[in-house]
């Protein structure tokens, strides 16, 4: 255990330490990832007094994630691992705010990642990671987006990546991670099943299993859409942050951001309400916010046509609970049928493909407003966080509403008149 | 009452020293008692919490079957049957 003393040894980095979120106890920042009195996770602890970062020095800097790298727990620059990731499109969507009866809705739209999702920030952070701690061979436990995300830092950054998935895992996002040439595991039963076999390979192997044994670095990647929000919306805080949660991790990601950006400076305060969104099927934190419970069950069989949220036993749950609770927010849930309207009100009034997840995050703003918990005059940000080509599936209906003719006009006039 | 094949990951394993052992127990509860009683104070300070429950972050597993699912530390147990405790982590 460590005090309050910067670490020693690197010549750029601001880590101090990795705190037990449980019981305070502290550690030097290396491999552990979990309190070794209470087996509770840790988080980044950041020597923030020496942290110069302003407005312009940002302003002036490459546009990906790494344009906040002094608040990303890397101490070795050479070892970062970039394929382009972050800072992705803010748009105004005004057609979609008229359809849902709010008069000022912003879409973050991360399905524009180079592997199609906001995975690609957590992923490049853990990849550098895995790369400054001297790891051999990296992974995770995925649902699916995240396997493309490691499997493409991984081949950038030359390492072999085994990635376990759950058997049931859109053949989009499968095909995507092994074409980065991941060795892929697919796990027959539940996400948590396979997420439980990669927590015991990561005892057995030499891997960096980025949500796993180096989690605690891992999900600082993902504050960085939190940062990208505030800037791109001048340097202050919105309203309202609608953030799609399966592990919880994101919106756990999202408040470390909005109170760090705080603690430095960058915004004052942290008054945005945090709307944490899932698939009924599988939302054992929204339930646990609607019954006032302190506490998440686990769903053993999670059921829901938005599989990147379909994670049973939340790892962050009870920390996503308290987080929303704090910043005055809401949890809801959207049953299929919501999440599919969802998506294809995206695609048809901005022009943004998503994946069932941006469905959830439409569907359930779509309630709180009409449930008047949003009220018309609020501004929201909405987290758009995977690309429509990884769930093409859901979209098989459209292949019915295609016309096809012969190549002269008079079938063509029949055809759109038809 | 039957003999119970127990396999311990993370930390816990590094305060055992094994990483699998054979219990005799009828009932999950009387696995941790007797893993308690083989490996002593420094075990039961890592597994049990201050009021004497067992810790959030240890996931336990009966058959591969998550213990929430089943009856907790009361889940009965047969001879050679697979008890896994693993820290619970993150994903996602």
């Amino acid at each position: 255990m460590i005090s309050h003393t910067k670490s020693v040894g690197f010549e750029k980095g601001y880590v101090k330490s990795l705190k037990c979120r449980e019981c305070g106890r502290e550690y030097p920042p290396t491999k552990i990832y979990a309190c070794e009195h209470c087996f509770a996770p840790l988080e980044v602890i950041y020597d923030f007094d020496s942290i110069t970062l302003n407005k312009d020095l940002i302003k002036n800097r490459e546009k990906t994630l790494w344009r906040y790298r002094e608040l990303l727990p890397i101490n070795d620059y050479e070892k970062i691992v970039d394929i382009g990731a972050g800072f992705t499109p803010l748009k105004e969507c005004k057609r979609l705010a008229e359809a849902l009866n709010l008069k000022k809705l912003y879409v973050k739209n991360d399905t524009v990642n180079p592997t199609g999702s906001f995975k690609d920030r957590p992923a490049s952070v853990a990849v550098s990671k895995a790369l400054e701690l001297g790891f051999r061979a990296v992974g995770c436990a995925s649902t699916g987006n995240l396997a493309a995300a490691t499997a493409a830092h991984a081949a950038k950054a030359g390492l072999p990546c085994y990635v376990f998935i759950p058997s049931g895992t859109e053949k989009g996002k499968v095909l995507q991670a092994a074409a980065y040439g991941a060795k892929i595991i697919s796990v027959k039963g539940t996400y948590d099943d396979a997420n439980r076999l990669a927590a015991q390979a990561s005892d057995e192997y030499e891997w960096a299993l980025v949500n796993i044994n180096i989690r605690p670095y891992y999900v600082e990647g993902s504050k960085t859409i939190a940062f990208e929000v505030c800037e791109q919306i001048g340097w202050r805080l919105p309203e309202n942050i609608v953030v799609p949660m399966g592990s919880g991790a994101l919106l756990c990601a999202v408040w470390r951001a909005l109170k760090q950006f705080d603690e430095i400076g960058l915004i004052d305060g942290t008054g945005t309400k945090l709307i944490g969104a899932q698939p009924e099927g599988c939302s054992p934190i929204a339930k646990a916010f609607k019954s006032k419970t302190e506490e998440v069950f686990p769903v053993e069989k999670p059921k829901t046509v938005a599989k990147s949220l379909a994670i049973g036993d939340p790892g962050d749950g009870i920390y996503a609970l308290r987080a929303i609770r704090e910043s005055k927010g809401f949890a809801e849930y959207a049953t299929d049928e919501e999440i599919v309207e969802g998506m294809k009100l995206l695609a048809k009034t901005e022009g943004i493909f998503a994946e069932p997840a941006g469905g959830v995050s439409i569907a359930v703003l779509k309630k709180l407003v009409e449930q008047g918990e949003i009220s018309r005059d609020e501004e929201v940000v909405c987290f758009i966080t995977g690309s429509g080509f990884k769930s093409l599936e859901v979209f098989s209906s459209y292949a019915s509403s295609v016309i096809e003719i012969q190549p002269d006009s008079d079938h063509l006039k029949d055809a759109i008149s038809g | 009452m039957g003999k119970v094949n127990v396999a311990l990951f993370g930390n816990l394993s590094k305060i055992t020293g094994e990483k699998t052992t054979f219990v005799d127990a009828s009932t999950l509860g009387e696995v941790l008692n007797a893993l308690v009683e083989r490996y002593g104070e420094a075990f039961r300070n890592r597994i049990y919490d201050e009021n004497n429950r067992p810790r959030r972050f240890i996931n336990i597993y009966v058959n591969g079957k998550d213990v929430r699912f089943l009856n907790g530390l009361e889940t009965k147990l047969n001879d050679s049957d697979k008890v896994l405790m693993v820290p619970a982590v993150g994903g996602g």
